[in-house]
């Protein structure tokens, strides 16, 4: 019944994948064409493209092409040779899908507007030029209705202003320009700003001059001259030069600060100041190609001046003019070259370096100094392991000597059933009486009582080993039964009764079996001793094991003198002793057993009078 | 000595040892009863005739000295004999002191097994004997009437009839018929068995008074 339900949602669901598939593949390549208007070895053209090229870059990564076209209208104004041009480039981009359209340059857009296919005139468009309205010189940028203007608005007169005033000394002011129209539109607005402001000052201005002699004048200015090379595209012999060509010359033979208008050629030679920059009009173009590419309209960006108008210095020419500490000069300026000497420019780094090395020497020292008490510690450990092992087989033995009594006791049973067993048998054979069943009895009771001595010696073997055993899955309860029965001729040979409670089940823990019968040996002696001088209807040592939660708690009681408060502190520390013999050891040795087991033991006064050893193990719980 | 009419005690709180001592006991003729405990055997024998016990040194309860105390208040006829795993040597003194007649160390040789067994059933008869004769002479004393046993203690001292009579202030002659009364209830021919008599029994000789 569900069967078609399920059905539809396999189809909508492969749908879904297919139309999502579908649209991946159409996140489609952003077509962009830059038309510039002069030849490619326009030198502003170089920060302009990388401006547009970074913010590309960052918003659409690889999926963006770049298609590039030079109109080279300087030299190839012919309109001739423009409409062959254009039909090739006409040609070229019915192919293409082209998504914007950026013109750059003089002229661009009113040749294009009169050459290119429909289909490129009503592109988005952007549309970038120098703007020298205020001079009357008004580029033609609006392509379509679809345009964003990006006039760069170039005003030698900040610039000319801004560096006047950082020498506040100098006399004589130079204008050097070529014979371009732009060369000398610039030169005019140098020299009407300079013929209102500058009256105090000597301003020359030089054109119409060879290179030569541009710079053979520059080699010789007085004192306290300042130039300004705002544009230098043509010499008076019709060479060809572009401006940072043009303006490194001028600079390199000057012997007083050079100045221009724009951020192109600094970094070659002319000092910098508040200029217009290509590099952050290009940064702006991207942007603005970015948000069109993205959906805004393009009419809704607008260019101001404060977008590529700023600081810009070569940190050098600032150093060689002395500037470097002038006032006027903004810290949020930009400057190139910056040339700091070694030590100045990694002083920070060189710091950090030095503290680094400083820091790493007194690790590396703290290191070896570790590592140097880390072997002493070991050795010390080592050496501690070794004594305590000693103290352990020490107080094991002390504790079997204490009970050789006992223990040959025990020993003595099963060789005297052996004994008086086999004595019956031979005493059965001569009187005769010896039936088959009797004599197997017989030898039977003798391999029984041999095999319980053997095992008696072997666990007085498995106590004297130095050694600590593997820990393993044993019965606390028959532990303490072992120890009680081993005692308990000692004890009887202090009149010491011994009553033991111990829960009905058998209670199982993780542990050495040998070494919790030492702590159990090791408390009922103490129990024992601290009972030597009182009555002997008194003299009980009571034997407990209750469960506390996941722990087994064992209680070893007397009724002695109990424990001295003062004393209770260093109870389980070495060398503390009371008693006249012993090492002082037993209850460290007993703290360590336990410990190793992950137990804990204490001592407390039984209100009755005496003392209760306990200490607590964790159960194994049944699988 | 007759094994049947015997019987031994033996008191171990090792079954092992109580079965093995047992049957070499047994492997030799005797009669042989084992207990694990004291309290179980003050508690269930009433034996008064030949035997002994084996007793243990080491027992839970009640030690084997302990018990010895009880055992030669309840049972006058069975001595005691100490059988201990690792006798030391103070404890065989205080066993010896107080009358053990043998102290056995584990292992035990079977020959100074069965000596000291035979020499404690001996004991134990001649216990047995000492106590019987006692018991007879208790009981002639007890025939005396008053006068006779009054004059029986005159007369153990050694005195004279007619010293007698002066003493208690009688005839010579009824002192002398009375003294035969005596001698035939007593069944003694002589003074010396009389004094013989009075020892076993603790009887003291009357008090003469010299000053008449």
């Amino acid at each position: 019944m569900h069967k078609p339900i399920i059905l539809l949602l396999v189809i909508l669901l492969t749908l879904a994948n297919i139309s999502s598939g579908y649209s991946q593949q159409f996140e489609e390549t952003k077509n962009v064409l830059i038309i510039f208007g002069l030849s490619p070895n326009q030198p502003a053209y170089i920060p302009l493209l990388n401006g547009v090229r970074e913010k590309l870059d960052a918003e659409f990564y690889e999926n963006y092409d770049l298609y590039m076209e030079y109109l080279d209208l300087r030299r190839y104004a012919n309109a001739n040779f423009q409409q062959e041009l254009f039909e090739s480039i006409n040609k070229k981009y019915r192919e293409i899908r082209i998504d914007l359209l950026i013109c750059i340059g003089i002229n661009a857009v009113p040749t294009i507007r009169k050459f290119a296919d429909t289909s490129l005139l009503e592109l988005p468009t952007i549309s970038m030029d120098m703007d020298f309205s205020d001079y009357g010189y008004v580029p033609d940028l609006r392509l379509n209705n679809k345009t964003t203007i990006v006039n760069m608005k170039v005003d030698p007169a900040k610039s000319i202003a801004f560096s006047i005033k950082l020498f506040p000394k100098i006399s004589s002011v130079y204008f050097l320009a070529g014979i371009s129209p732009l060369d000398k539109l610039l030169l005019t607005i140098g020299r009407e700003w300079a013929e209102k402001n500058l009256q105090d000052k000597k301003v020359t201005y030089v054109t119409d001059l060879k290179m030569q002699e541009v710079l053979e004048k520059v080699r010789k200015l007085p004192e306290n001259s300042i130039v300004f090379a705002g544009s230098f595209n043509l010499d008076a012999d019709s060479v060809e030069y572009n401006n940072p060509e043009a303006i490194r010359l001028i600079s390199s033979q000057s012997n007083s600060p050079v100045f221009g208008y724009t951020d192109i050629g600094i970094g070659e030679g002319p000092v910098g100041g508040y200029i217009a920059s290509f590099a952050e009009v290009g940064l702006f173009v991207g942007q603005a190609a970015v948000k069109i590419l993205n959906g805004a309209d393009p009419n809704s960006i607008k260019v101001s001046e404060l977008d590529y108008y700023e600081y810009f210095f070569d940190w050098r020419q600032l150093n060689r003019w002395k500037l470097l500490n002038s006032d006027l000069i903004p810290t949020s300026s930009t400057f190139i070259r910056e040339d700091i000497s070694f030590v100045d420019r990694y002083k920070w780094i060189g710091g950090l370096v030095l503290l680094f090395l400083v820091l790493q020497t007194l690790l590396i020292a703290n290191l070896f100094r570790l590592n140097r008490n880390q072997k002493l510690m070991t050795k010390k450990i080592i050496d501690t392991e070794n004594r305590y092992r000693e103290f352990l087989h020490e107080d094991r033995s002390l504790r079997l000597g204490q009970l050789t009594a006992s223990l040959s006791h025990e020993l003595n049973q099963p060789l005297t059933a052996i004994l008086s067993t086999a004595q019956a048998g031979i005493n059965f054979i001569n009187s005769n009486e010896a039936t088959p069943d009797l004599l197997k009895q017989i030898f039977q009771k003798i391999v029984e009582n041999d095999k319980r001595g053997a095992s008696i010696l072997s666990s007085i073997r498995g106590m004297m080993k130095l050694e600590s055993r593997e820990k393993e899955k044993v019965n606390l309860n028959s532990l303490i039964d072992e120890v009680t029965s081993v005692y308990r001729n000692e004890a009887s040979l202090h009149d010491i009764k011994i009553s033991v409670t111990l829960i009905n089940e058998p209670v199982y823990i993780f542990a050495d079996g040998i070494q919790i019968q030492q702590v159990l040996l090791n408390l009922i002696f103490n129990a024992s001793q601290s009972m030597e001088k009182i009555n002997a209807s008194k003299k009980v040592i009571s034997i407990s094991n209750s469960i506390n939660n996941t722990d087994v708690i064992v209680s070893v009681s007397d009724r002695g003198t109990g424990i001295n408060e003062a004393e209770k502190e260093k109870l389980f520390k070495p060398f503390i002793t009371t008693k006249q013999e012993g090492t002082g050891i037993g209850l460290v040795i007993c703290r360590s057993i336990i410990e190793d087991h992950n137990g804990k033991i204490w001592a407390e006064n039984v209100p009755d009078g005496g003392a209760k050893f306990s200490f607590s193990l964790k159960v194994l719980k049944d699988e | 000595m007759n094994k049947t009419n015997s019987k031994i005690f033996l008191i171990d709180d090792d079954k092992e040892i109580c079965q093995s001592i047992s049957l070499l006991l047994k492997s030799c003729g005797y009669n042989v009863e084992t207990f694990h405990n004291t309290g179980q055997f003050l508690g269930t024998v009433n034996y008064n005739d030949v035997g002994c016990i084996l007793l243990d040194v080491f027992l839970e309860g009640k030690t084997g000295l302990e018990l010895q105390e009880e055992v030669e208040t309840k049972f006058e006829s069975l001595p005691i004999i100490f059988i201990s795993g690792h006798g030391t040597i103070p404890l065989s003194v205080e066993a010896m002191k107080k009358g053990a007649l043998t102290f056995l160390q584990k292992p035990i040789d079977d020959k100074e097994l069965f000596n000291a067994i035979e020499e404690a059933l001996k004991k134990s008869q001649a216990l047995i004997t000492k106590h019987s004769e006692i018991e007879k002479f208790k009981s002639s004393i007890n025939s005396l009437t008053a006068r006779e046993h009054e004059i029986f203690r005159y007369v153990i001292t050694g005195m004279l009839n007619k010293l007698i009579a002066a003493e208690l202030g009688i005839a010579e002659h009824t002192v002398k018929n009375h003294r035969l009364n005596i001698t035939e209830k007593l069944g003694v021919k002589s003074v010396a068995e009389m004094v013989y008599i009075a020892e076993k029994l603790n009887i003291k000789g009357a008090i003469i008074n010299h000053s008449s």
